[in-house]
């Protein structure tokens, strides 16, 4: 159907089987609060199971389904993505197919919402708005998110949809309404491109048969574009912030003009593991081991973005040094001060990787829909291990040299009052 | 020594093990579709063990608080080199943590399971520790004390454990403090290790893409090679508990956005040894979900009234020595909170008769997320079991939750809601 796909992947290798439904539209940060509620009511209620409580137990009922909705920022779209996992009954002490219910579970959830005459029901709604911003007022109690929440909108400046937190602010959430949250939701129904991915041991044929059971309607078909664009700063963007904290936390954001369609993508995931993305790499071998100042100092890298981030965590007194300690690393990589084992060692760790995520159901799911975003051909795992293996020392150096500070973010934990 | 095999054809799985000749034990799980192997090498040993009698003298020492994390963190670190590195020579990861009661070491690998496996046996029998090293040590384990701190839900957790034993171990941190840290030496290290990291006081699990025999035979043969100090016998020391004797409320302001409210239970009626114990373990679970999982009356009403959200959770820890309950969530109405949960308890074991199709919905929930786990080489190694419930794994759960019934519910009730054995604890 135009606009909504399935995909099917048959395995033996688990007792389960899992369904994902994302809905996928282009970032629009004025959406993120509407949104985040849909994915709250959608969890929580609906039409069939009115209270949290009902729908918790019809769960149950259903052999301790796993079900939630969430919404995550993937590039530049936005994708709310419901889950359900459950047992093959198999295993079960039934002959019902798990299967079968489960799909009449989503369509309950997806098409039958809590709602009347073009409104989520009040009480429901209200309930739910509150919850999450509560949720979202305490983010600032966990403190290494909220300082890499505070690196990006330092990073993004200006580029709100990459700025903001995808559930959105607090007073954004205030502003919603039932009937706001309900417009959102029918607009995601009716235009949000539809990707279904089946994973387990199941029959491709009833597959079908089952899922053309959901109620959605044909909808013009999109490819919309994946890749944030950046022109790097020319100066480096600083901020401090001041609260009396045990740990002081120091992130960085680095720009690497590099995307998961560069030929040298593969040298960009080799140089992020050397530089702070491995318990083998410079970062945590310099700050934590060599100079005993951190428990964690790490790197991770988005092809999607380019945004090369650093969180570590300090004594408010070593922000300095660190600063400078972590820089010192990006030089060495750039000028090759490495050795042949560690790029070796680290492509065994990177393959490692990329053969335990075939063990792993939701990554397994989510290779298959990433392909489908950025409209490619899966690459089989063989090949991905051989370009892995092929990067050389030089390329590495390379793509070191396009890295750029672009932000710096200090949660000063100095305590001022001691009370304590 | 025989191969013990427990078969579990509906499933497709099978738990094999082995003790070794000087008393190590070996547990095996293949599942040959698996590119990954998990394994995991426990030490029987967890931060409540501080007190022991030394072998060497046959008096009772107190060594610091934080001693076994300390002892795991330096294990790694070598004469010249660092296990850590030997593993990634393969791409494999390890790691390790410390409990209350364990010790554990793992790796995860695709490739090469047998030089890892030997790469574990090494490292963890192979003690050396020099005072430069220990002392480097120390920044390192402060900046993870120091992270925890700031970490309120870990806070209020130690803190309502600390509440419950205020004569007990377990009032330490896992990771101790900055100052009992500091008194560490490298000749207390040698001593914990002398007594507790011996063959007989640890289990190698290893669940994944393997042939248990070749497992069996490998460990015997890296075993048989190795030499090992004279075995010594282990005497823990804990002292006399005043069972109902301990801070019943507790109260703190932090700079929270959201008040925090912990519940405690302390667990004060002796558990049964063996099958009879996972029997407990899991009816204790299933009583807990009844009552406070989402599909609870206590949770609808007091969720519809916004006194809790789905930040509540709770927990059950049975271990070697003890065994609590914890409830925790936040909440913008503490006392609220306490009281309704509290009540729930107090009626509890009057309601359970009332309850008979939540509890139908509640096992059919907990057999399927068995069979979920399953999925899992970590929950698989995981619930492999102990000596202590005669090594009861994820397998034999299901039949033993199908087993329990409502009776068995109202005989756990009255001890597990106890009120004298109950703290609460609010961090605003």
């Amino acid at each position: 159907m135009n606009g909504v796909k399935l995909n099917v992947v048959k395995t033996t290798k688990f007792k389960s089987t899992s369904i994902t439904v994302d809905f996928i539209e282009p970032l629009d940060h004025t959406r993120f609060a509407n949104l985040a509620l849909v994915a709250e009511l959608m969890e929580t209620s609906n039409g069939d199971y009115p209270t949290q409580s009902l729908l918790a137990k019809q769960l149950s009922r259903m052999y301790g389904m796993v079900f939630g909705a969430n919404v995550l920022k993937y590039g530049k779209l936005h994708i709310l993505r419901l889950v359900i996992s459950f047992p093959n009954e198999k295993y079960l002490p039934t002959n019902d197919s798990t299967l079968k219910m489960a799909v009449n579970f989503l369509n309950q959830v997806i098409f039958n919402p809590l709602a009347s005459d073009g409104a989520f029901q009040a009480q429901t709604f209200e309930l739910q708005k509150q919850n999450l911003i509560n949720y979202v007022k305490s983010i600032p109690d966990d403190k290494q998110f909220y300082a890499s929440n505070q690196l990006r909108a330092l990073y993004y400046q200006g580029e709100p949809n990459y700025a903001e937190f995808v559930l959105g602010t607090v007073e954004q959430l205030q502003a919603t309404t039932a009937k706001g949250v309900y417009d959102a939701y029918r607009e995601m129904l009716t235009q949000a491109q539809v990707q279904i991915s089946v994973l387990g041991d199941v029959n491709e044929q009833s597959i079908k048969e089952q899922i053309t059971q959901l109620e959605f309607k044909e909808r013009a078909e999109h490819q919309y574009p994946v890749k944030i664009d950046r022109t790097p700063l020319t100066k480096v963007a600083e901020r401090t912030e001041q609260q009396a904290l045990k740990q002081s936390k120091l992130d960085m954001g680095y720009y690497l003009p590099v995307r998961y369609d560069s030929d040298d993508r593969y040298a960009s995931m080799l140089f992020n593991c050397l530089f702070g993305g491995t318990p083998q790499s410079k970062l945590f071998r310099n700050v934590r081991e060599k100079y005993s100042l951190a428990y964690y100092a790490s790197s991770t890298f988005s092809t999607m973005s380019g945004l090369l981030m650093v969180q570590t965590g300090i004594n408010s007194s070593d922000h300095e040094k660190v600063i400078s300690i972590v820089n010192d690393q990006l030089v060495d990589i750039q000028n090759g001060d490495f050795s042949d084992e560690s790029l070796a060692n680290i492509k065994a760790d990177l393959i490692n990787g990329r053969l335990s995520g075939l063990d792993s159901q939701r990554q397994l799911s989510d290779e298959r829909l990433v392909d489908s975003l950025l409209n490619r051909q899966h690459e089989a795992v063989d090949t991905w291990c051989d370009r892995i293996r092929a990067v050389t020392k030089a390329e590495v150096m390379a793509v070191a040299k396009q890295v750029k500070l672009q932000a710096i973010y200090f949660l000063d934990g100095r305590d001022n009052d001691d009370s304590e | 020594m025989t191969v013990n095999k427990k078969e579990y054809s509906i499933y497709g799985d099978n738990v094999y093990s082995k003790r070794m000749a000087n008393g190590l034990l070996v547990m095996v799980v293949a599942k040959p579709e698996y590119y990954r192997t998990y394994a995991t090498l426990g030490v029987d040993y967890g931060s409540i063990d501080n007190q022991f009698v030394n072998p060497n003298t046959g008096e009772v020492v107190t060594l610091p608080a934080g001693i076994a994390h300390f002892l795991e963190h330096k294990m790694f670190d070598k004469n010249g080199y660092d296990a850590f590195d030997l593993f990634t020579k393969y791409g494999s990861n390890a790691n390790a943590y410390t409990s209350f009661t364990n010790t554990n070491y793992l790796f995860t690998t695709t490739n090469h399971v047998m030089e890892n496996l030997k790469i574990l046996l090494d490292f963890v029998q192979e003690p050396y520790f020099t005072p430069e090293k220990v002392e480097k040590e120390k920044g390192i384990i402060g900046q993870e004390i120091q992270m925890y701190d700031d970490d309120p839900n870990s806070r209020i957790f130690f803190q309502t454990i600390r509440n419950l034993y205020p004569d007990f171990p377990l009032n330490k941190d896992i990771a101790g403090s900055i100052e009992s840290i500091a008194k560490i030496t490298a000749d207390d290290l040698n001593l914990a290790y002398q007594v507790f990291y011996q063959p007989s006081n640890m289990t190698l699990k290893v669940v994944g893409n393997v042939d248990p025999d070749e497992v069996f035979q490998f460990v015997e043969d890296d075993q048989a090679a190795k030499q090992f100090a004279a075995p010594v016998k282990i005497e823990r020391v804990f002292p006399k508990q005043a069972p109902y004797d301990f801070t019943t409320s507790h109260h703190e302001t932090l700079k929270l956005s959201r008040p925090k409210v912990a519940i405690g239970l302390k667990g004060i009626a002796k558990l049964p040894n063996g099958p009879s114990e996972a029997k407990r373990e899991l009816t204790m679970s299933l009583l807990l979900n009844l009552f406070f999982s989402e599909n609870s009356q206590v949770y609808s009403e007091l969720y519809d009234e916004g006194i809790l959200d789905d930040s509540f959770s709770f927990e059950l820890d049975c271990e070697r020595e003890f065994y609590f309950a914890f409830l925790a969530g936040d909440t913008n109405h503490p006392q609220q909170f306490i009281e309704r949960i509290l009540d729930v308890m107090k009626t509890a074991v009057n309601k359970i008769d009332e309850l008979a199709n939540d509890f139908a919905l509640i096992k059919r929930e907990k057999i399927g997320q068995r069979v979920l786990m399953m999925n899992s080489l970590e929950a698989i190694a995981i619930r492999l079991g102990s000596p202590l419930d005669d090594f009861t794994n994820l397998y034999d759960e299901v039949d033993i939750i199908n087993s329990i019934e409502l009776a068995d519910l109202k005989a756990v009730a009255g001890q597990l809601f106890d009120l004298k054995a109950v703290t609460t604890n609010v961090f605003d």
